[in-house]
């Protein structure tokens, strides 16, 4: 399991709780129209939601948008939630599939100008936004590269490393094989070693 | 057994998503393989940045997003909310809403001045008909034939029903799938919580409800290569259709320096649509799939869908085309892997841990799909090494063109070699 997804867990949770417990009774009061647990969920949740899609979008903008949109859509169908089941799940595929409506207007043109394997462009360093969330030079390094990585290795590398999905939940999620899945995550991470070598 | 058989399963085996058997042998190899131990631990490590680099860190960032998301909450109606949409709806600002108001008001402003001369008896009189006023029509009529259109049969009268009639109105078309955003089905499918995605509003759904349904009916996505799909087109017909040309096999052409690139292509061309009638033109045909067909993008109509397409088939550059090439390879070599572990055949060490022959020959039906999976892979191999600035893809893809072509059972030898003619000669 992703160490950092680990620690978020338990750091969102209050002590001794399960964090999937802890959800409940906000999820609970929201349905009843509590708005104010619902911000509690959305204060629990953005940030691992935010990491997520800007893994997959590389935009700060597109991120923002895409994060607002997804808690919007999931208060509004708070009601059809099913009790006992775990929150954060549900609130990422939401924000999945409106990221994967944006890739798809966005990816027309990116398609045209992304280098792949020897092509790979260098990560610029040029965070922008984002810059505002991100402290180490290492994490600079780190989602400077992962943007930097064509869109269809970014998103299989995000899926594996961020969402926890085996090869073949991403497979079926992004209707390709579970061999174009082990290939391109093989690639992705080809590149991201070879960009940032020196932090290995 | 190739040493990159084991390099290229590093990254499965450190997410242990490889089989037991697989798992076991890249196991044992990395017990005797320096490099292999630490190109994985480089793929360890990178787990480990990842897992350390990619936290984002707390600001005042994040109470205010939360603030923001609250507002748009208590401002957000029942009905769908696409921020991202919003935006883009507001840049376009108003230079489309003028012209479409004033066109509207000359519209209605030219029917209400001259409604006597265009509505008579709740019928519309056709333009053609409108100077001659004298003209009466039956009521229920559609308009009413010009003279010149009368035919001439003796005795009727114009009057009488010699027309065809009217064409009919189609009143509910046939329901279009992509009527239905697709990220709502995506979310119905994927929504481990059971809870379902937003009713879109009527505003949001394309206006393509009048089209045909002929419209939809021309639009045929073409088919995905998937392990069900090879297993359709090979099984039944075409397995006895592959052993008729294994045995009436198109002699493969003299490579010569006179014989071009594009004449020998050609010929392999022709011998793979007799194999596979479901391939349609390659490489850009499934690029301009990819996006349109998978659930990275939501078509919202099939005018988008066009759109999409015309696009990517305009446009495909030389990296799509080898991704095409490359999934397509892989592809077959998980049907391969499939279909030979099923007979429990399966020797990777046989031939850098590809497809084998089956052992027990080629002349059964089993044994004419490998060869077709065989001769698929060859051309896409061929096309990787065509495109692929990769050296060590390359010279996998030389090194199975040329076990194909040493393999006297096989037969695709003649081909491989071809093949391997025009890789040398670049």
């Amino acid at each position: 399991m992703d160490r950092k997804i680990r620690e978020e867990k338990q750091t969102s949770a209050v002590a001794g709780v399960d964090p999937k417990a802890a959800d409940q009774p906000l999820i609970e009061a929201a349905r009843n129209g509590d708005k104010e647990a619902f911000g509690q969920l959305i204060r629990r949740h953005q940030k691992r939601l935010f990491r997520f899609v800007y893994g997959l979008t590389g935009s700060f903008d597109q991120t923002e948008d895409v994060v607002q949109d997804a808690f919007v859509r999931a208060y509004q169908a708070i009601d059809r939630f099913r009790p006992g089941a775990e929150f954060y799940p549900w609130l990422s595929t939401i924000a999945r599939n409106l990221a994967f409506n944006l890739l798809g207007r966005e990816e027309k043109k990116e398609s045209l100008d992304r280098k792949h394997e020897q092509g790979f462009d260098p990560p610029s360093g040029e965070l922008g936004p984002l810059e505002q969330l991100v402290n180490s030079e290492g994490q600079k390094r780190f989602y400077a590269a992962l943007r930097a990585l064509p869109v269809q290795y970014r998103t299989v590398f995000v899926l594996r490393h961020f969402e926890e999905m085996n090869y073949d939940e991403i497979a079926k999620q992004l209707k390709i094989p579970p061999g174009t899945v082990d290939s391109r995550l093989y690639r992705a991470r080809q590149l991201l070693v070879e960009a940032l070598k020196d932090l290995l | 057994m190739d040493h990159r058989y084991y390099q290229e399963r590093l990254s499965a085996f450190a997410d242990s998503e490889l089989k037991p058997d697989e798992h076991a042998r890249v196991a044992d190899h990395l017990d005797g393989c320096a490099g292999c131990r630490r190109r994985l631990q480089e793929l360890r490590n990178l787990a480990r940045l990842v897992d350390r680099d990619s936290s984002l860190t707390e600001s005042d960032y994040w109470e205010e997003a939360a603030g923001r998301t609250e507002q748009k909450i208590d401002s957000a109606g029942p009905g769908v909310t696409d921020v991202a949409e919003e935006r883009r709806r507001r840049k376009l600002g108003w230079w489309w809403k003028v012209p479409a108001i004033a066109a509207s008001v000359l519209i209605v402003g030219y029917i209400g001045l001259h409604e006597s001369d265009i509505i008579k008896d709740d019928v519309m009189i056709p333009p053609a008909e409108r100077a001659a006023p004298g003209v009466h029509l039956e009521a229920g009529r559609v308009g009413t034939p010009d003279e010149s259109e009368l035919p001439l049969v003796e005795g009727k009268d114009v009057d009488e029903e010699v027309w065809s009639e009217p064409q009919p109105v189609i009143a509910s078309p046939t329901p279009i799938e992509s009527d239905v955003p697709l990220k709502t089905r995506a979310a119905d499918k994927d929504d481990t919580a059971g809870a379902q995605m937003e009713v879109p509003d009527e505003g949001q759904i394309f206006s393509h409800r009048e089209r045909p349904a002929t419209a939809v009916a021309d639009i045929v996505p073409p088919p995905e290569i998937d392990v069900a799909d090879e297993q359709r087109v090979v099984s039944g017909e075409k397995s006895e259709i592959a052993l008729k040309e294994r045995k009436t096999a198109i002699p493969a052409p003299k490579v010569t320096e006179k014989q071009s690139e594009a004449q020998i292509v050609d010929h392999f061309a022709l011998k793979r649509e007799d194999y596979d009638d479901n391939y349609k033109s390659g490489p850009r045909r499934k690029a301009s799939a990819s996006l349109a067909d998978t659930s990275a993008i939501t078509v919202q109509s099939a005018e988008e869908r066009e759109q999409v397409l015309d696009y990517e088939l305009a446009e495909v550059s030389d990296d799509s085309v080898l991704d095409y090439w490359r999934e397509r390879r892989d592809s077959l070599l998980d049907i391969s892997d499939a279909r030979e572990k099923k007979r429990g055949l399966y020797k990777p060490e046989a031939v850098a841990g590809y497809a084998q022959s089956p052992v027990v020959g080629r002349s059964d039906s089993v044994g004419a799909r490998a060869d077709q999976t065989e001769y698929r892979l060859m051309e896409a191999w061929f096309h990787i090494c065509k495109l692929s600035p990769d050296s060590i893809e390359t010279s996998k893809g030389i090194e199975f063109l040329r076990t194909v072509a040493a393999d006297k059972r096989s037969p695709n030898r003649k081909e491989a070699a071809a093949y391997l003619e025009l890789i040398e000669r670049q």
